[in-house]
């Protein structure tokens, strides 16, 4: 069998250009591109002022810091709070009480609907004002319906209450079983003993998880910086509650645990003008809310078939 | 046209158009911001937790002008007024009480005054069972017939409360001496028993700090000290109720109604702090429940509506209701 001619030997190509002029300047042009959409990306670091000290950047996780640890961190809080709002607040760590399980109530009946408790509760734990973040929504319902999908927050007539609609305050419903606890990627929220589901603002990396997964939307993000008048900043303060937070973390109600586990009612619950609002232990068999629980008829823990389990309840009077 | 000239149109293209938008960002290129109106500060009224109205009893206790409740002033005491009535057997209401709306409860039934007041003494209240109140214990006229409501009111499941919902751990914080030079000059006078007995509690030191107090003067944060720690160790010790103690102190109805009981522990330290409340009733907070008439005016039943205040940030952004809003309490 004769052997296909065999084609003739090439020469040897010249030795390549270690970089062409065209190869030079598309890798420039990729390079130019990569490092002005970057220079861009970074733009708002400009902006930032609020630099983590470095006491703050190395602070321990919450339920790890020793009573030391915690001393130091609220002593660090107030000398920041004072730098910033120009007075010494009296900052605390209060831990939750031996036998004792909050529980809120409230009457749907008397409810009128009139945002009070909304705006005290922006005053007592130093909400930004502007953007307004505020912790109660009050939904309008109309009479005979427990459709949420017919509910509207945004009603403004000119005095309350209105012929044909009742009014529904909700707030964080401290559940049994917080979905947002679950899905929070670095424990920066739990459940504490005494049913308070609680956020450490200097361990919440803002990724808004718990915002999504609430089904309440009780959960507020901190878009901007928050913006609190010096002559309206409450003093009062508690490391897991109301402190001033920074902006890119996460808030909600906390049933004012500064107040709570002080013993107080929370703020929301006094300056309700109609009494409709109910708040006490409810391991203590003659508080308020343990005879609301017993002898009131009805009861809604809103979106039960969520399997939350809310210490949030909803009665009717008469 | 080579395909490698073609790509390097297209990277060049590209990375002229990233450049481009790189550097418009970098510069605040494209014009103004659009700025957003602020947000005005929600009126002080709304955060307001005064009653919509005071009873009685706090005009006592804050001893306020009570000249008004004082009817023979216009009433003769020997004759009990006359009821006029018109065609339809209602009650006409003089001129002088043009104030009051004849209509207590929905059916409309109950428009006798004297379902309430002695027509004998019209400066007491008479419920049914016979009993006579004076115009302080008016919870106690409205508990006759409303029961379920009262009953309600007792357990604290009814009507306005503030305070503490811990009776064990209420002791005064600081915000809760209202007027602080008025407790101290009563100490130092011992101008009455309870005074008296507060200031026998102290020790000789602490007698000092009060007796050299002068109101704005460095001395009031170690004054405010003392009175907090002797009223807060009272409060933890045994009933400090005596009747010749609390003789012309007049006691609110939670506090007589807790006394009845003669509690122990933590509801003997609320009784206590109750007792000194009621002793310094202009100079310290209440915590404690509202009487019914602190929110009900039982003259002109519609409980009152009211403004609402400032709904979620969206609506005061676009609803052009940015302004100031009054509140009417």
């Amino acid at each position: 069998m004769d052997k296909p001619p065999q084609s003739p030997a090439r020469p040897p190509a010249p030795p390549a250009p270690v970089m062409g002029r065209r190869s030079f300047l598309r890798t420039s042009a990729v390079l130019t591109t990569g490092l002005a959409a970057l220079a861009a990306s970074l733009k708002p670091l400009l902006e930032m002022n609020d630099f983590p000290t470095m006491q703050r950047f190395l602070q321990k996780y919450y339920k790890e810091m020793t009573p030391q640890d915690m001393d130091k961190v609220l002593k660090r809080i107030e000398e920041e709070v004072k730098q910033e709002y120009g007075l010494r607040p009296h900052v605390r760590d209060l831990k939750p009480m031996d036998g004792v399980e909050f529980v809120y109530c409230l009457n749907l009946t008397r409810c009128i609907g009139c945002r009070k408790c909304v705006h005290a509760c922006v005053a007592e734990n130093n909400q930004s004002r502007d953007p307004e973040i505020q912790y109660i929504r009050v939904l309008r319902l109309p009479d005979g319906s427990l459709d949420i999908d017919k509910a509207d927050h945004f009603y403004a007539p000119e005095s309350v209450p209105e012929k044909g609609y009742f009014y529904m305050p909700v707030q964080c419903q401290q559940c049994k079983n917080p979905p947002c606890v679950k899905v929070c990627p670095v424990h920066a929220t739990w459940q504490e003993a005494d049913g308070i589901t609680v956020i450490d603002y200097d361990w919440c990396i803002g990724c808004r998880y718990c915002e999504a997964a609430c089904p309440y939307w009780a959960r507020r993000f901190n878009f901007t910086k928050p913006a609190i008048p010096k002559e309206r900043l409450n003093p009062d303060m508690a490391y897991l509650g109301n402190r001033p937070r920074r902006q890119g973390v996460m808030e909600k109600c906390h049933f004012c645990i500064q107040r709570a586990r002080a013993g107080r009612y929370p703020a929301c619950l006094e300056v309700c003008p109609a009494g409709a609002r109910k708040f006490g232990n409810i391991l203590d068999p003659n508080s308020e809310v343990s005879y609301i629980l017993r002898s009131k008829r009805v009861f809604i823990q809103l979106k039960e078939e969520m399997g939350t389990s809310p210490r949030f309840f909803y009665y009717f009077d008469v | 046209m080579t395909t490698n000239a073609k790509t390097g149109i297209t990277v060049a293209v590209i990375s002229a158009a990233f450049s481009a938008l790189a550097l418009a960002f970098l510069t605040d290129g494209g014009g103004p911001h659009l700025t957003r109106p602020p947000i005005a500060l929600v009126d002080t009224n709304f955060l307001d937790k005064a009653t919509t109205r005071q009873s009685y009893a706090d005009l006592v206790r804050t001893g306020a002008d009570l000249s008004d409740f004082d009817c023979y002033v216009c009433h003769d005491k020997k004759h009990p007024p006359p009821l006029r009535l018109d065609t339809n057997q209602n009650i006409i209401v003089a001129t002088e009480h043009s104030d009051i709306v004849m209509g207590h409860g929905r059916h409309g039934r109950n428009n006798n005054c004297f379902n309430c007041h002695n027509e004998t003494n019209l400066t007491l209240l008479q419920p049914r069972d016979g009993r006579e109140l004076t115009f302080a214990d008016s919870t106690q006229l409205c508990g006759s017939c409303h029961g379920p409501t009262y009953r309600d009111w007792l357990a604290g499941a009814h009507g306005r409360i503030s305070g503490y919902w811990d009776r064990g751990s209420s002791p005064f914080a600081a915000e809760e001496i209202r007027d602080l030079s008025a407790v101290v000059d009563r100490l130092r006078k011992q101008s009455d028993p309870v005074s008296a007995f507060v200031w026998q509690k102290l020790s000789i030191p602490e007698q000092a700090v009060l007796t050299n107090y002068q109101p704005s003067a460095s001395t009031t944060n170690q004054a405010q000290e003392v009175v907090l720690r002797a009223l807060n160790k009272i409060i933890g010790e045994p009933s400090i109720y005596e009747p010749e103690r609390f003789k012309k102190i007049p006691l609110a109805i939670a506090t007589t109604s807790l006394l009845q009981l003669s509690p122990t522990g933590d509801n003997l330290i609320y009784l206590n702090r109750l007792l000194l409340e009621d002793a310094y009733p202009a100079e310290l907070a209440r915590s404690t429940r509202k009487d019914c008439v602190n929110c009900h005016n039982p003259h002109s039943p519609p409980f009152p509506s009211r403004k609402p205040a400032p709904g979620p940030h969206p609506l005061r952004e676009i609803g052009g209701t940015t302004g100031p809003q009054t509140g009417q309490e």
